[in-house]
């Protein structure tokens, strides 16, 4: 109800300069009474903001935020300060990076695969499960506004395995860490879920995945880039995802340590500047699960690189 | 704890391939003056910090007399730009011509002047409009009459940088001006900035009074559109509404963190005794105030600063690169060239044939030069790779 309250208010945010600055103070207001916490808040007020005569600064979105906390004795909002980008034109990083891979086709990457993809794509889903997750891990795999539900769309490894096995169906996307099976709040606070960020049972993998890059040039990225990868999956359209197996990267088990190391460190001040989505950068994050047939494009969403163990491409 | 640290070999591997390279840092232009820049830089071939450097450049002037930083020094967000790139290709004057005419339609008295032939004649026209952007499509026009024997073009603007008061006297009329407030935009490309410069420039400090930025066309764009009309309206409504935010504020203060950071990099960071870093310090004070403008800050926070350590910061590399060259002969002139451009990484010797202009000294005296450097030891070959290389212990030659 709270939170209903809230979303509506959002959507009647008035244009700059036509009472947008008190209002903001009305919308954070509602938000803090909803529980939504200030980062989600400040994002959600600057993508509801209309355009008006006026640029509406972040700064003064923050303060309407801070004000509406300190009112609710609920502490006030002081934004995350930004880790410091390790480069500064990340564009020209990115090409001198890809200019280093003399591989740009998938039969290449097919090639450097260390578990040889021989099978069809029907076979991926039990052959990724099979290779990256232990048996007892709990799995979601469904369709992205499922929930999730134990025995249905949250399983034991294992059975999932089993479960392909026996019907031949897939769904189309997975989450990539094992869950943990019981409840949690949502981040919302409304009501709990079985498959958000704080379900995570172990902080295994995270999902890079380029905004708007062509094929050739994924694949370059792939083949040099010094991170210790898992898997490259095809998702059956234009972009191909890459899961990375975090432990490598650093030894992560909270989630204030995913959001230092993962969020901030990898993501924010490398990746994000050599052009990767950074809206993936959550640990509950679907992909898409190879052997998947994607109707809409009319392609199997499959393996293209495998590895039991993180490890660059060009290692 | 992982045995690979994966960490540091992606950061080395991002990072060195950054090089040295002068990539200007991009991620500091934001607010009003980064979307303007993002605007253009889609739609022309210019790069997007030409645009950026510009709007700066044309605020700073509109609010030179009404803006300050809390401090004691007389602090004004007037800034000398001159954008350096290859000719032809570096894209400089579109970007200026660009926003003049924007500054233009966005305020009624933004004041121009196309070239000044003389002291007394900026003289008189600062009476007129004691706040005016000195605007020169191509500098050399500034040099050619600043070296004129008699001419007092050279000091005035060199007083000007940092005073407000100007004073001349002709037999035939006495002109005092309390006011003016003067900014430089101008264009030049690399090889007349190298060529032009006159001892006296550099006795006199008008070099360490500019504040350079170097790039060059980013994209092809054969016909560049007309920006949309309704995003062109939201520009000119911003940049009205930021320059009314800023004279409403007038005088900007520091957060004390701000303080404590910036005291950290003048005591600590800034390398007080090159001669590259001269004013670097004057140019990040006056950077604080346009950066805090453009982003509608109240005051000046540790955002503000860090960004503007990275952009004076990158500025001192371009300095150290474009450096005028004061040589005496023209064999001393290719040697520097050669030096300089190998302390940006190894290169073939086509490759550097081309960087140094060999063709216009002559491949005798190119030869020469490459000779005399590897002889002395400050540069060498690699057989390997066929490329020539700069010895570390030269860096200081630079």
């Amino acid at each position: 109800m709270k939170l209903n309250r809230y979303s509506e208010t959002l959507k009647k945010i008035p244009a700059p300069g036509c009472g947008c600055h008190n209002f903001l103070l009305s919308v954070s207001n509602l938000g803090v009474i909803a529980g939504v916490t200030p980062e989600k808040l400040f994002d959600d007020i600057r993508q509801n903001i209309p355009k008006g005569n006026r640029r509406v600064s972040d700064r003064e979105i923050q303060d309407a935020i801070s004000k509406a906390f300190s009112d609710h004795n609920t502490g006030t909002f002081t934004p995350k300060p930004q880790p410091q980008p390790i480069v500064s034109d990340g564009r020209a990083a990115f090409n001198k990076i890809i200019s280093q891979s003399y591989i740009s086709s998938e039969a290449d990457l097919w090639e450097l695969s260390p578990i040889r993809l021989l099978d069809e794509p029907q076979s991926d889903p039990a052959l990724l499960l099979r290779t990256l997750f232990d048996d007892t891990d709990f799995i979601f795999i469904g369709e992205p506004y499922d929930k999730g539900i134990i025995g249905d769309t949250i399983r034991p490894t294992q059975e999932w395995i089993e479960y392909f096995k026996a019907s031949g169906r897939t769904k189309p996307h997975i989450i990539i860490n094992p869950l943990t099976g019981d409840p949690a709040p949502k981040e919302s606070g409304d009501g709990d879920t079985y498959r958000g960020n704080g379900n995570v049972a172990a902080y295994k993998y995270c999902l890079v995945e380029f905004d708007d890059l062509n094929r050739e040039d994924q694949i370059k990225f792939w083949t040099t880039i010094q991170l210790p990868v898992v898997c490259l999956i095809d998702t059956g359209g234009k972009s191909i995802h890459g899961w990375i197996d975090v432990q490598k990267w650093a030894a992560i088990s909270t989630s204030e340590q995913w959001q230092g190391e993962i969020e901030g460190n990898l993501y924010n001040r490398i990746l994000k500047l050599l052009g990767v989505d950074k809206a993936c950068s959550n640990p509950a994050r679907l992909s898409r699960l190879p052997g998947h047939f994607r109707e809409e494009k009319e392609n199997y969403q499959r393996l293209l690189w495998l590895s039991k163990e993180g490890k660059p491409l060009c290692q | 704890m992982p045995v690979i640290d994966y960490k540091k070999k992606l950061e080395e591997q991002v990072r060195g391939i950054e090089s040295k390279e002068l990539h200007f840092p991009r991620f500091i232009m934001r607010g009003v003056a980064g979307d303007y820049a993002t605007a253009y830089s889609d739609i022309t071939e210019a790069p997007k910090h030409f645009y950026y450097m510009a709007y700066l450049t044309c605020l700073g002037s509109i609010l030179a007399d009404n803006v300050r930083l809390k401090t004691l020094l007389n602090v004004q967000p007037r800034l000398y730009t001159i954008f350096l790139g290859q000719t032809g290709r570096g894209r400089k004057s579109t970007p200026i011509a660009i926003t003049i005419d924007f500054f233009k339609q966005a305020f009624d008295d933004f004041n121009l002047m196309h070239h000044a032939n003389s002291g007394e004649g900026l003289g008189v026209f600062l009476e007129k409009s004691p706040r005016t952007l000195l605007v020169y499509d191509e500098f050399m026009g500034f040099v050619s009459k600043a070296i004129q024997k008699g001419n007092t073009l050279l000091g005035t603007v060199t007083t000007l940088f940092e005073k407000n008061q100007y004073q001349t006297a002709t037999k035939e009329k006495q002109l005092l001006i309390e006011n003016a407030y003067l900014s430089i935009l101008a264009a030049c490309t690399t090889d007349t900035w190298e060529r032009c410069w006159h001892p006296d420039f550099t006795a006199i400090g008008l070099v360490n009074r500019l504040f350079l930025v170097c790039g060059g066309m980013e994209k092809l764009a054969p016909i560049p559109p007309v920006l949309e009309i309704g995003r062109w309206k939201n520009l000119l409504q911003n940049t009205r509404a930021v320059v009314k935010l800023a004279q409403k504020i007038h005088k900007y203060e520091l957060t004390p963190e701000s303080v404590r950071l910036y005291d950290q990099w003048y005591r600590n960071t800034l390398d007080h005794k090159s001669v590259h870093s001269v004013r670097l310090d004057a140019y990040a004070l006056r950077l604080m105030l346009l950066l805090a403008i453009v982003d509608e800050r109240y005051q000046i926070d540790t955002d503000i600063v860090q960004d503007v350590i990275q952009l004076v910061t990158w500025e001192h590399a371009v300095r150290q690169q474009l450096d005028p060259i004061d040589a005496d002969n023209e064999q001393a002139k290719i040697e520097l060239r050669i030096r300089r451009n190998l302390l940006l990484g190894p290169l073939t010797k086509r490759a550097l044939q081309q960087k140094t202009g060999a063709h216009r000294s002559g491949t005798w005296l190119w030869h020469n030069a490459l000779s005399g450097l590897l002889a002395h030891n400050e540069i060498a070959y690699n057989n390997k790779t066929k490329e020539y290389y700069i010895l570390s212990n030269t860096e200081e030659l630079r």
